[in-house]
């Protein structure tokens, strides 16, 4: 082919090379390279090719001139292209970075690590590439901002050293040795920076302006406020750093700062905003935080309140037993009071009157009678105060009447009461304790009998409904009168003059320990019927 | 004679105050319900009465309240076991409060107390009624 002008390359140094010509038929790797392009476009020999190339022709000219052109377009658009991918790929290369330090975080409870974890990012060299970075946050009681975490060397040795050493650490290592760690190391970054505490109502300092902004605020130490750079030289050198503020829900929580002061890389707008991404980071794994924290300390709260609340419970357990017993002791306390003033203004009354012929032997009786039923409620609360546990024993209903009442049959026969005993064929099981069964016993059929004369008739049947074996005492007695019904169980409550009004209270608490109850049913002149509920017990 | 009302359940003690009250001078009548203290006192006036509160068949505070209502000026005294009624609001209608005891004597002593009380008030009120 015959190559019209062919000249060799001055600009790229190939001195062997003709002109771009040449160079676009060499590929790369199928790429053109670039700088090529635009090396050739701006040389001036390959301007006087194309223009020689394409003769003197005005046409021929303007063709000239249009590739030339067409080229820089090319060149233009490749350069925007490259841009665009760089950019690209950094988007990428956050958008990773992010996603392994938000998966990192979620894996850590501890804000420390999580705090460090991001500050890690930030100062990471992938993405955001921050030398020194710092949070500070509000305080629980929202009085002071103070310095909570840093990620970052002090000085130059320890860059350098950094650098060498991380360099060969993954960020991903990094990463999972802060999660892995058992405690958390402080670098001396971080110890500084704990020790900065700035109150919230001095909003003339630069932090807290900068703490409710919006947006983050970048400073320059040659714009800035010298006695502010000065305060600030106190503690650390500087040249440029930005603090994004970490809002939620319109609420300041706190500050990330963040600046390059080793590489003296500028902070670009890009660079501010991917802070800012991180920052929203922060901002969530803080609102996280402060909710599980919240959380927790409401789980102690109830943890708590409820130990008192058991605790309690079993002092109120034995308040109310105390307290029943209080009251006990009080019924027990008026019911001897009555008798005992009786006795005493009675003995007074003997005393005074003794060799007079005032004195009426009837006050000695009526001592001798009250102090009989003193001892009798004496014995009775003796006997029924004895704790002793139920003894729950399976027996068929009718052995146990049966034996109940040939027990009663020599004060039947006394009394001249008749016995009519009529026994359930089914003669179901029941579970009881047989010594407090036949207590019930006694004590119902012994009111019967008093209620009845002589020539009295006795009648006491077994029967059942489903759930239920039922004993009947039928009387023909006197009868309870109306007004009296409610009181018969009422503690101390009797119409006997040496009663001790214990035998149906005790009886009834009794079969009700057993899981039954009592009915009656009174016509005065007629008679009486109480029936005694006992659970059936299921045959095996 | 000066007529009084005892009221009290307990039939030994009731006769007996029967008997010292008697002795001592006073015209008694002595009941064990509230129900015919109540009917009584309407019917006839006494000078003093004494009063149990924990009757069979009703609340002896209900009684004071229903004698106080008949009349105002009849002295109730509560005679009670009880000692803890002296700081029930209701029994400050009552005019004194004796726990009641074996030893009569302080029970004695206030209703001759009242007892004088009513009589002059009762000469006074004889004197000047025309």
């Amino acid at each position: 082919m015959n190559m019209p002008h062919a000249v060799p390359c001055v600009k790229k140094g190939h001195g062997d090379k003709l002109c771009w010509l040449t160079t676009l038929t060499e590929e790369n790797n199928g790429h053109y390279r670039q700088d090529d392009i635009l090396i050739c476009n701006e040389c001036a020999t390959f301007r006087d090719v194309i223009s020689r190339g394409f003769g003197r022709r005005s046409a021929d000219q303007a063709l000239g001139s249009t590739i030339a052109k067409l080229l820089k377009q090319v060149s233009d658009r490749n350069i925007r292209l490259d841009e665009a991918r760089r950019k690209l790929e950094k988007k990428v290369e956050e958008l990773a970075l992010m996603r392994v330090i938000t998966d990192a975080v979620v894996k850590t409870t501890d804000l420390s690590r999580a705090l460090k974890i991001i500050l890690t990012g930030v100062t990471s060299g992938r993405a955001f590439g921050f030398n020194r970075a710092g949070i500070f946050l509000v305080d629980q009681r929202n009085e002071y901002l103070e310095g909570k975490h840093a990620v970052g060397p002090e000085n130059w040795q320890a860059a350098n050293r950094i650098w060498n050493e991380l360099h060969a650490w993954s960020f991903e290592r990094q990463i999972k040795h802060i999660l892995e760690a058992p405690e958390l190391q402080k670098d001396p970054l971080h110890q500084f920076i704990e020790a900065i505490k700035i109150p919230l109502v001095d909003s003339s300092n630069f932090m807290i302006k900068a703490l409710f902004t919006e947006k983050p605020t970048f400073f320059r130490k040659s714009e800035m406020d010298p006695s502010i750079v000065s305060g600030i030289l106190r503690h650390t050198d500087f040249n440029e750093f930005v603090a994004v503020p970490l809002k939620a829900e319109g609420m300041s929580l706190g500050l990330m700062v963040a600046d390059n002061f080793y590489t003296n890389k500028p902070i670009t707008d890009a660079s501010i905003d991917a802070l800012e991404t991180l920052a929203n980071t922060c901002t969530s794994v803080l609102e996280i935080t402060l909710l599980h924290e919240q959380l927790s300390l409401r789980l102690q709260e109830l943890e708590r309140v409820n130990d008192l609340l058991r605790e309690n419970q079993s002092y109120l357990i034995q308040a109310e037993r105390l307290a029943d017993i209080g009251k006990l002791a009080a019924t027990v306390a008026h019911e001897f009071k009555t008798p005992l003033i009786t006795i005493g203004s009675h003995a007074r009354r003997a005393l005074r009157d003794v060799s007079t012929p005032r004195f009426k032997i009837k006050d000695l009786d009526v001592i001798v009678s009250e102090v009989e039923r003193l001892e009798n409620i004496t014995s009775d609360l003796l006997e029924y105060s004895r704790q002793s546990k139920l003894d729950f024993r399976t027996y068929s209903i009718g052995s146990l009447v049966k034996e109940s009442l040939e027990l009663l049959e020599h004060k039947l026969q006394m009394l001249g009461i008749k016995l009519r005993a009529k026994y359930d064929p089914a003669n179901p099981t029941v579970a009881v304790d047989e010594k407090r069964f036949k207590q019930v016993m006694f004590n119902i059929i012994d009111n019967a009998l008093d209620a009845m004369s002589s020539g009295g008739v006795l009648r006491v049947e077994t029967r059942e409904n489903g759930a239920h074996s039922i004993i009947d005492i039928i009387d023909n007695g006197a009868g309870i009168p109306q007004d009296l019904c409610d009181k018969i169980f009422t503690s101390f409550f009797t119409t006997k003059p040496k009663g001790s009004g214990l035998g149906l209270p005790v009886s009834k608490k009794i079969v009700e320990d057993h899981g039954g109850h009592i009915e009656f049913e009174s016509r005065p002149g007629s008679g009486t019927r109480f029936s005694i509920y006992f659970p059936k017990k299921a045959s095996a | 004679m000066i007529p009084i009302l005892i009221v009290e359940d307990e039939e030994h003690l009731r006769n007996l105050y029967h008997d010292e009250f008697s002795d001592a001078g006073f015209q008694v009548r002595s009941l064990s319900t509230g129900r015919e203290a109540i009917d009584s006192v309407r019917r006839e006036r006494p000078m003093v009465v004494i009063l149990d509160i924990k009757l069979n068949d009703m609340d002896g505070l209900r009684v004071l309240e229903e004698i106080k209502e008949i009349d105002r000026t009849i002295p109730v005294i509560l005679n009670s076991a009880y000692a803890v009624y002296k700081a029930d609001f209701a029994s400050w209608m009552a005019d004194d409060y004796v726990v009641k005891s074996s030893n009569i004597t302080e029970l004695l002593s206030k209703v001759k107390l009242f007892a004088g009380l009513m009589e002059d008030k009762a000469g006074i009120n004889a004197e000047t009624a025309i």
